[in-house]
């Protein structure tokens, strides 16, 4: 499959892997700094930016996947519309006539 | 009476397309400009805050000092979460809305499938009524069948109930929408 289509297709869902991915790293990082410092004071900067970083790059790439699921129902929901725009006018023409 | 909502509902919306080479409405978007600006201001925000935090917390030598950009941080990733949580709740609510729209909920189709036997006075009897499932709707000279909950049969009197090989055999093709 051609990769610069399936990207250009699934640009929302990439997006969100790679925030995904940014969110472990700095979790991973973030307990490699805290468990590598003996004081408290030395530990809350790994903390504050590789837990509630990292948790917040997780939580912006798993809001990324779910808008992109909900567009893909929107996306059946306008082919669904098109279909109807085609289907209604020619049954009521029937219909009346 | 659900059925005469779901056509209702269907009239409204598809009037325009009644008048022939009418200009299609412009299709409605998921999200709004509003609200990606509103996503983006509070994950933006968020993010920074965060940021800022954390750079203040790692200047401040004692625990006791970096309280405060610790509470900063977790003020930041929540309203980081409240805005992605507004951002999914409302493409949920606009989604939702469309497909009531669209399409009739499962309710309106199981009442719009009693109704249409009643109007095309071809009452189920025990047996045929186990099989409903099996009856496809159709009128006069049309080209297609629609399953009895379909949005395109809504409303529709006069229309009989026929298996799909008698709609077939009266060359008839399965309905684009409800794919009977």
């Amino acid at each position: 499959m051609d990769i610069g289509k399936w990207l250009r297709l699934q640009w929302d869902r990439v997006l969100a892997w790679m925030f995904v991915a940014a969110g472990a790293i700095a979790l991973i990082a973030g307990w490699v700094g805290v468990s590598g410092s003996a004081y408290a004071a030395g530990q809350l900067p790994y903390i504050i930016s590789g837990g509630i970083g990292g948790i917040f790059l997780l939580g912006v790439g798993a809001t990324l996947w779910l808008s992109a699921d909900l567009r893909d129902e929107w996306r059946k929901l306008d082919s669904i519309e098109d279909a109807l725009r085609e289907e209604r006018p020619a049954a009521d023409e029937v219909a009346v006539g | 009476m659900a059925e005469a909502v779901a056509h209702s509902r269907l009239r409204t919306r598809y009037s325009s397309i009644d008048a022939p080479r009418q200009v299609a409405p412009a299709r409605p978007l998921l999200w709004g400009a509003e609200d990606l600006l509103r996503w983006a201001i509070t994950t933006g925000l968020g993010g920074i805050v965060i940021a800022v935090a954390w750079y203040i917390a790692a200047g401040e030598a004692t625990f006791g000092q970096q309280v405060g950009p610790l509470d900063a941080a977790l003020a930041g990733l929540l309203l980081s979460g409240v805005g992605n949580l507004v951002w999914l709740l409302h493409g949920r609510r606009a989604l939702g809305e469309r497909r009531r729209l669209l399409l009739p909920d499962v309710a309106d189709a199981t009442a719009s499938a009693a109704a249409h036997v009643v109007v095309v006075g071809t009452p189920l009897t025990a047996a045929s009524a186990a099989t409903v499932a099996d009856a496809f709707l159709a009128g006069e000279g049309m080209e297609r069948f629609h399953r009895p909950g379909c949005a395109l049969a809504a409303g529709r009197k006069g229309w009989t109930t026929a298996t799909r090989q008698e709609h077939e055999e009266a060359g008839r093709r399965p309905c684009g929408v409800c794919r009977p």
